[in-house]
């Protein structure tokens, strides 16, 4: 559309136009402010009461308190992802590649964990597994979290995989390998991966960060001595001072915006879906 | 010339069939373990619990005969209503800038627009109480402009504070899921109705608005299921304030141990959003999620 500058013709301004301006300026704002009192607060505490000079007390005292349930979510992230694409990318595979009775329904039902909600699971998940069963005896251990972790996220990478499959020529890819002696496992290891492994990392990366944020199912299942960074993240909202909580907030977001950064670098999509809150 | 030799591997059989046929079925089994183990029986026995009541369909109806379940069902739905409104309205006009003007830092423009897709519900909640609670920003501007106390403006532990912490995570998603089909549409066509004389809003209402009504149906989809599910957020907001649904199956099965109650309550609110969700694929075909 042939739009011209604002200011360059003030006599007959758009008012629709401004408006519209002035509508997506605000949206900004919203999004952005939060963001900027966080980290603001971060380092000079509650505005309340004059200002302090800033400090970087609050960020030692988040780190020190909570240095555990940083870990552990990291480590718990990365076995998360590691499962997901072991598990998720044969199986996304399988349901592109292959004809079979109810290949639409299980297809469908892959994306189930997104839709039901996370409470939901969460509950349903501690109700059958926080009790030894079939001689499973999963309840309260870091384990559980990690299996709440994988439902949650696998959908993710099993939809960027069937996508990337569908953008490619896998048939011909595959038909030329498997003409050429290689068996199934070789073309999907040598020829297939290659050529997918770009949607399987952004997928991983989207996978990892909905793993640190996942709070609904942890919160049912975790146990004091396995506290993830959410869960700490609530207990620092209600009990520690602004300042600390600020600082808490503060390294989530720059944890989760360093990760989205690298998935904008690789993947031209960006990041469009969202798990549960 | 180097001539290669190629050997053709012997194929490996097992009763007639071919291994190689047999892999990714086999490989496939830890996926539908997964399912089946943690989500179907879990879920199954969810259901199965929700039916334990005294009277037939017990818990059912209590969540429509007991007032405080009723009211919190109709809530859920209010709430949810009303953001994914506000949401569609305020990300069409994010997400025609987006699709539409070029500049630079768009990319920075996009990424601030979706990183906080993938912040967890207790994070937002913290966001808002910084600019909305008492020793927020707001508040503070507003006492300091007004000379009356914070309290006055802070209005976070509210019905308002869980519709600003909703908007916040539902905006950014139903931004970016709709970016792409505006994209798609022809701007010939919408410059040819300009040309006849159409106004802005009515090329929009006629000529943009049916091309991008799938995309707008898939966001109404994707917002008002989060919003029905979502829970971290109004955990920390609203907990004790405002009646949801969500908060109401935490309270029954954390604070009155009565898990068959709550079971009936979680499987009306997984009814709801499956049904949305997987109504929109019946409907339209595409997925909510990509």
């Amino acid at each position: 559309m042939p739009e011209s500058g604002l200011g360059s013709r003030l006599p007959d301004l758009d008012y629709g136009l401004f408006a519209f301006y002035l509508v997506c300026v605000a949206v900004l704002t919203f999004i952005l402010l939060p963001v900027f009192v966080v980290f603001f607060y971060s380092f000079f505490g509650s505005a309340v009461g004059g200002l302090s000079r800033p400090t970087l007390e609050f960020y030692e005292g988040a780190i020190s308190n909570n240095l555990d349930a940083i870990i552990l979510s990291i480590q718990i992230a990365v076995i998360t992802v590691i499962v997901d694409i072991i598990v998720g990318v044969p199986a996304a595979y399988t349901l592109v590649r292959y004809e079979f009775p109810f290949k639409r329904l299980l297809t469908e039902l892959t994306i189930l964990p997104m839709a039901i909600p996370g409470i939901v699971i969460g509950v349903a998940i501690v109700r059958s597994w926080g009790a030894p069963r079939f001689g499973i005896d999963i309840g309260g251990t870091v384990e559980i979290i990690i299996i709440g972790h994988i439902l949650f996220t696998i959908p993710f990478v099993i939809q960027v995989t069937m996508a990337t499959l569908e953008s490619i020529d896998y048939r011909r890819l595959e038909e030329s390998a498997r003409s050429l002696g290689a068996g199934w496992l070789r073309t999907f290891v040598y020829v297939i991966i290659p050529n997918i492994y770009s949607g399987i990392i952004a997928g991983s990366i989207m996978a990892f960060a909905l793993s640190l944020g996942e709070f609904n199912i942890s919160f049912f299942v975790y146990t004091p001595q396995n506290t993830t960074l959410p869960i700490a993240l609530f207990g620092g909202f209600r009990t520690a001072t602004v300042g600390e909580a600020s600082a808490l907030a503060s390294i989530f977001i720059l944890l989760i915006v360093g990760l989205l950064l690298i998935v904008q670098l690789i993947s031209d999509e960006g990041v469009k879906l969202g798990g549960n809150v | 010339m180097i001539e290669r030799v190629i050997t053709i591997p012997e194929q490996v059989t097992v009763r007639g069939k071919r291994v190689d046929d047999l892999l990714p079925w086999i490989l496939s089994v830890p996926f539908a373990l997964l399912f089946v183990l943690f989500l179907g029986i879990p879920l199954y026995r969810l259901f199965e619990l929700s039916f334990q009541s005294e009277t037939f369909l017990g818990h059912y109806v209590n969540i429509f005969a007991v007032g405080r379940y009723r009211n919190a069902l109709f809530m859920s739905f209010a709430i949810s209503i009303l953001v994914t409104a506000v949401s569609i309205v305020l990300g069409l006009f994010m997400a025609y800038f987006l699709a539409r003007r070029e500049f630079t830092g768009k990319r920075l423009v996009v990424a601030i627009i979706s990183f906080p897709i993938s912040f967890p519900g207790v994070l937002v909640a913290w966001a808002m109480i910084v600019v909305l609670g008492r020793t927020g920003v707001l508040p503070q501007f507003l006492a300091f402009l007004s000379g009356e106390s914070a309290s006055t403006f802070a209005i976070v532990f509210s019905f308002w504070g869980l519709v600003a912490g909703y908007t916040y995570f539902t905006l950014p998603r139903v931004t970016m899921s709709m970016v792409s089909s505006i994209e798609k549409v022809d701007q010939n066509i919408e410059e040819a109705a300009r040309s006849l004389g159409a106004s802005r809003l009515q090329t929009f209402r006629h000529v943009t608005l049916p091309v991008i009504a799938p995309a707008i149906a898939s966001a109404v989809t994707l917002a008002f299921s989060v919003c029905m599910a979502a829970f971290g957020t109004a955990l920390l907001i609203a907990s004790g304030v405002v009646d949801i649904l969500p908060l109401m199956i935490f309270n029954v099965i954390m604070g009155q141990q009565d898990y068959a109650a709550g079971a009936a309550m979680a499987v009306v609110l997984t009814i709801i959003t499956v049904s949305v969700i997987y109504g929109y694929r019946r409907k339209f075909g595409g997925s909510v999620y990509a």
